[in-house]
């Protein structure tokens, strides 16, 4: 009886249940909401579907909705949004109530995640839009490709896209947390001919003062000697300066040269050029994306004062094999990438060379030769880049890397006279050196769906090493009297590095990153003059070792600790806010510096408009000792210590741009920078660094301050693309100790400076290149005129510099093209470059000199230099 | 596009028919361009300097100290490219006035070269201008300078700290302490009074100390020893609490071995900010000179900015005032 009766009751249940179904289940809809109140949710389904809805105030909450419902049932449509509100609802009759939930347990939303990929060689996208058009939410893949957007319920239509690529649409139903890994498939397939659609340009900029480079964009622009480069490409953004044609490194907003984080695959590198400048380290066969950062830093980064350069390397394909080999006026190089072991790991190699060694070596042998003296020059710099992924499952990944480098230059003359009778030997040698190694260890692990974990293990070291030498014996029949200097310099650093850093994705409004980490770093500065007094009783060369003993180099360690948080937050109505801190312990000898710096920038979008405002502190650990004159082989690294403390930097910046039809993009960017306790070389000779010597007292220390204004009108997608800019700037710099207290212009001060590279694509197979650089030419301190002055019983004639950087040189003007050609057969691609870099032969002023006249004693000349004229080029590449 | 086309493959073509027919090896044809692009890519211009827009100007350093020290070098500029070279007037008219209106007229000194008054007392804490004019036919500016005597103060503390004997050297430690009287600049000049033989004689040797017997431990930079004269410049203001410390090797050079030191001079000169300056000024320049022979290499090296407080002219025209202070040694 007892079982019978809870038959009936069973089946009364199933009757009550199925006649429940009917009546939200038969009725379809579609309906959107955008953060809705809830009761006016259900009222307008009230209304749509005809069936009854009925709730209570004082049960609905305040709770906002967005759904995207598309032909969807009422019980459907209901059961995804009461959830969120903690509500239920029951039939009764033909009407549907609403009550309060009795499950109390945290509401979770689902979210989407995964990895964008190249459909060709597996390789991760850097910075690639996934974006729901309904939802009208969308995310950019990370540093490794990982993206995450937390959703609610429902069936979104999604579309993942990146510049060079087909857009990837795709509707899914979403109602748990679900992985999404996509692959993209490239626009064209003639490699450097990419088409870009403006439609995959990056939807949004989270960022200001932020520049994303790609490679397709550093590959295209016209290079010196047919080898493009990311840091000239850099070179043409606004706000961002060098010497003459990237001689001296760049300068960022009126910031020198050691104020640029340059990371490789986030690791710092300290010298990032070679060719004194002329070309950058980084191989444009393997660099897969650059991020510049001129203001407004992102808390993760720290260390430097003036700009991030963040290159991301690629990994290599997991799917084929694939190679490349080049040849350029000057370099010849090779690439090569693939699957390792299985179709889940990849290698990626690349190397490079300059073959104009034994060229250089005879053409300077002939141009001595036809001067009457013996020896050459000599130059080469090579760069090894090697890669290696291994996946560990789905949500890990370790990266094995490395980096190996160096710039070699020499210049040996000797020469022999006899004048009055007296025997003259006369030799000077000049013998640079210097390079980078890196190696590195990267574990990326996804936890989750909404958290990715990145630890980074290093090693770097960095040298350079100059030595010149001046030497004269004169012989006559009885004395021999020897004349001799040498001036070493040597700069060394070696860092060990363990670093941690983490993307805690909450959701599409809401991204954390945070992090932290330790250096150790080593330093061994010298620099050094040796003259005869030092090497009594010789009548032969010191050698370079014998000079270098002479010096008891320092060796200073510091330790670094860094940590940082940063929240980016949507605060809706198309404001984002990026907002976090960095904080930084450095260690001396025996003094710690501990600095809070506090980031902020604020990004708000509506339609076509973007405005933009940023303020960040910066502190920098390291300083770079350089001349204010050419600051070549003087310039030395030093770490903070007792006395030198960390520089410091605030920056504010503010931009207002305009987006025209998605790929042209228009706008004004100011800035205001002050830079305190940055460093320089004293006035009235050289620094001597040693161990022996106080040489931290001698260092001069001061302030400076950088403002300007920067107009770009960028197009960035489509046949034609260009990057245009002026920039109008003021930097200065105040010292105690030099140019007597007063402020003077910073040496790569340029007032005005119009920059333009525009890309052509005339036909399939064609392509058409110019840049084109005019500026206002740097300061330098030119004398005015002779002053005597009595010295003791004595008179000495002085040259009179009235003010330090008081006069410009002229205008630095450039004209670059280039055309290149490409083919396509089964087995690969070929593209030819022709170009001619400074066009217009203009002599463009790397620095002035004064000099004594050789034909009269007591008077002096003007030297000018220059550096690469016209130079035309050709460069071929051949990929498989 | 195309005609751009026609025209490079015409040259490439060009450039082929010419090595066929001179027989050269595409290696040659590199090696040219490439010599071609060397050649110009060391562009060095050297080129006279043009003259100087403005005329020459006057130069003129002059040094204050009372009650009667009134002397100054006069001379002018010259230009660069050597076409207009210096000169020595010794017919300038060199004026001084104090702030009570005395007036006091330079005279040429033919056996010291320079200008002199020998019939002016000066006053500390008053203030001087100088005034000078080369007449009509130099055709050059008058110019002008003023500085002020700055009041002597002698030296608030000094006493010898520490000896320490490393080779048979004795090094002594002296801490010094300045006066608090707000005054800036000082010069300092150091030296052995006297010493005592093996035999008990007392001499006098009058040594004087310099940097290559002393290492300076002050606060940044407060201390720099100058070349062109024995003695230190002393910027106070960079000094806590107005101290320092002088560590003196006294070296064969200084003391015979036969010689012990028992007392030491400390002649403290206060000086104007002007006199600070420039002799800081001409000790870089002296610095710079012994390091680059050949030439003035502004590429490599800082300059040196080149000090003056004269109006529409050049040199300095500064002050001070000495006081003496001796440590005996126990």
């Amino acid at each position: 009886m007892r079982y019978s009766l809870l038959t009936i009751l069973f089946l009364l249940g199933i009757v009550v249940s199925l006649h429940s179904q009917t009546i939200p289940d038969q009725v379809r809809l579609s309906y959107n909401a955008y953060l809705k109140p809830i009761d006016l949710v259900l009222s307008d389904l009230s209304k749509r579907s005809g069936v009854a809805i009925n709730f209570s105030k004082n049960v609905t909450s305040r709770r906002k909705i967005t759904i995207n419902a598309k032909n969807e049932t009422l019980g459907t449509i209901l059961t995804v949004i009461l959830p969120k509100a903690r509500l239920r609802y029951e039939i009764v009759g033909d009407q549907i109530v609403i009550m309060r939930s009795k499950d109390r347990r945290p509401l979770k939303d689902p979210v989407i995640s995964g990895y964008l990929t190249d459909k060709r060689t597996g390789e991760a996208l850097i910075g690639a839009n996934i974006y729901t058009t309904d939802y009208k939410k969308g995310t950019i893949t990370n540093d490794y490709g990982f993206y995450s957007l937390k959703l609610v319920s429902g069936t979104y239509r999604v579309q993942f896209s990146y510049v060079g690529y087909k857009i990837e649409r795709k509707q899914y139903y979403i109602n748990k947390d679900t992985t999404i890994n996509i692959e993209l498939d490239p626009e064209v397939l003639l490699n450097d001919v990419i088409i870009k659609d403006s439609r995959t340009l990056p939807i949004e900029e989270t960022s200001a003062s932020e520049e994303t480079l790609i490679a397709d964009e550093i590959q295209s622009i016209v290079s010196l000697g047919g080898e493009p480069d990311v840091m000239r490409l850099t070179g043409f953004l606004p706000g961002v300066n060098s010497g003459p044609d990237g001689l001296g490194g760049l300068n960022v907003r009126g910031g020198s040269s050691d104020q640029n984080l340059v990371l490789l695959d986030g690791i710092p590198v300290y010298n990032a050029s070679h060719a004194l400048g002329v070309y950058s380290i980084f191989n444009p066969n393997i660099v897969k994306s650059a991020k510049v950062i001129k203001g407004a830093f992102p808390s993760r980064y720290g260390g430097r004062l003036s700009s991030v350069i963040d290159i991301r390397t690629k990994e290599g394909s997991t799917k084929k094999y694939n190679g490349e080999v080049g040849l350029s006026t000057v370099a010849v190089k090779g690439y090569a990438e693939g699957p390792l072991l299985s179709d889940k790991n990849s290698f990626v190699v690349s190397a490079r060379r300059t073959f104009v060694d034994p060229w250089i070596k005879e053409v300077t042998k002939y141009l001595n030769n036809q001067n009457g003296k013996e020896g050459f020059a000599n130059y080469f710099f090579y760069d090894l880049n090697a890669k290696m992924s291994f996946s560990l499952g789905n949500s890990s990944k370790i990266h094995l890397g490395a980096y190996m480098g160096s710039d070699d230059f020499s210049n040996e003359i000797s020469s022999f006279s006899v004048q009055d009778e007296v025997e003259i030997d006369e030799r000077n040698s000049v013998l640079w050196d210097w390079g980078n190694k890196i190696y590195y260890a990267r574990l990326n692990n996804q936890i989750g769906s909404k958290f990715f974990s990145n630890f980074s293990l290093y090693w770097s070291d960095y040298q350079f090493n100059s030595f010149d030498y001046d030497r004269a014996a004169r012989e006559d029949s009885e004395v021999i009297s020897f004349d001799f200097r040498g001036d070493l310099f040597r700069s060394a650093i070696q860092d060990i590095g363990l670093k941690w850093d983490g993307d805690f994705i909450i959701n599409p409004s809401n991204w954390i990153k945070l992090g932290g980490g330790i250096i150790q770093h080593k330093f061994r500065p010298s620099l050094i003059q040796a003259f005869p007094q030092d090497f009594m009783g010789r009548d032969t060369d010191p050698t370079r070792e014998e000079v270098s003993s002479l010096v008891n180099t320092p060796t200073i360690d510091g330790r670094e600790f860094f940590g940082y948080i940063e929240d980016e937050i949507d605060l809706g109505s198309g404001v984002l806010v990026n907002a976090g801190v960095h904080s930084a312990l450095i260690q001396t000898e025996s003094k710690d510096y501990f600095s809070l710096q506090p980031r902020i920038a604020l990004v708000t979008q509506s339609d076509n408009l973007i405005f933009k405002l940023g303020a960040s502190k910066m502190v920098q650990f390291l300083h770079l000792l350089s001349s204010n004159g050419l600051g070549l082989p003087t310039d030395v690294w030093l770490p903070s210590t007792d006395i030198l403390a960390p520089e410091e930097s605030w920056i504010y910046s503010g931009e207002l741009s305009v987006s025209l039809d998605n790929s042209m993009n228009f706008g004004i960017e100011g800035y205001y920078k002050t830079l305190d306790r940055v460093i320089s070389y004293g006035e009235g000779g050289a620094t001597s660094i040693s161990e022996e010597n106080d040489w931290e007292s001698s260092i001069p220390i001061g302030t400076g301050s950088s403002y300007g204004l920067e107009l770009f009108f960028n197009k960035r997608a489509g046949r034609t693309t260009w990057l245009s800019n002026y920039t109008y700037s003021l930097s200065n710099r105040l010292f105690d100790d030099l140019n007597l207290g007063r402020q003077f212009p910073f040496r790569y001060d340029r007032r005005h400076n119009i920059k333009l590279a525009f890309v052509h694509r005339i036909t399939n197979y064609a392509q058409f290149g110019l840049n084109y650089n005019i500026s206002s030419g740097n300061p330098f301190t030119e004398p005015t005129a002779v002053q005597p002055r009595r010295v003791g019983d004595d008179i000495i004639y002085s040259i009179i510099y009235e003010e330090k950087n008081n006069a410009l040189l002229d205008n630095y003007q450039r004209l670059d093209i280039s055309f290149s050609f490409f083919s396509k057969y089964k087995w690969g691609r070929q593209k030819v470059s022709i170009g001619v870099y400074n066009l217009l032969n203009t002599k463009n002023p790397f620095y002035s000199n004064l000099v004594i006249n050789p034909n009269d004693p007591l008077t002096y000349q003007i030297q000018n230099f220059s550096v690469l004229p016209i130079f035309p080029s050709i460069s071929y590449s051949l990929v498989f | 596009m195309l005609f751009f086309i026609k025209i490079v493959t015409f040259c490439l073509n060009w450039v082929r028919i010419v090595a066929n027919r001179n027989k050269m090896k595409i290696n040659t044809i590199y090696l040219l361009i490439l010599l071609l692009s060397a050649t110009m890519v060391s562009c060095v211009d050297t080129y006279d300097i043009p003259d100087p827009l403005e005329a020459n100007k006057i130069v003129v350093e002059c040094e204050l100290s009372p009650p009667y020290h009134i002397k100054a070098f006069v001379a002018t500029t010259g230009n660069l490219n050597g076409r207009q070279q210096p000169k020595f007037p010794f017919d300038a008219d060199i004026r001084l006035y104090s702030e009570i209106d005395e007036e006091f007229v330079f005279k040429y000194n033919e056996e010291s070269e320079l200008y002199e008054v020998t019939n002016g007392r000066l006053r500390p804490g008053f203030s001087y201008v100088i005034q000078a004019n080369m007449g009509d036919e130099d055709n050059m500016i008058p110019i002008s300078g003023k500085t002020t005597i700055p009041r002597g103060a002698k030296v608030a503390s000094a006493q010898i700290t520490d000896v320490v004997s490393d080779n048979g050297i004795n090094t002594l430690t002296v801490d010094i302490e300045l006066p608090n009287n707000g005054q800036p600049y000082y010069y300092m000049h150091l030296n052995v009074s006297t010493a005592t033989m093996e035999n008990g004689e007392r001499v006098s040797t009058g040594n004087t100390i310099n940097g290559d017997y002393a290492k300076l431990i002050s606060d940044r930079n407060a201390i720099s020893n100058i070349i062109q004269m024995p003695g230190l410049l002393i910027d106070a203001e960079r000094l806590l609490d107005n101290k320092f410390q002088i560590q003196l090797d006294l070296s064969d050079e200084l003391l015979s071995k036969s010689e012990i030191l028992d007392k030491l001079n400390i002649d403290l000169k206060t000086v104007s900010e002007s006199y600070y300056f420039y002799q800081s000024s001409v000790s870089k320049e002296l610095s710079l000179q012994s390091q680059t022979e050949s030439s003035v290499d502004a590429s490599v090296i800082e300059p040196n900015i080149t000090y003056t407080n004269i109006d529409d002219g050049y040199g300095y025209f500064g002050a001070f005032t000495t006081t003496r202070e001796s440590i005996t040694i126990e």
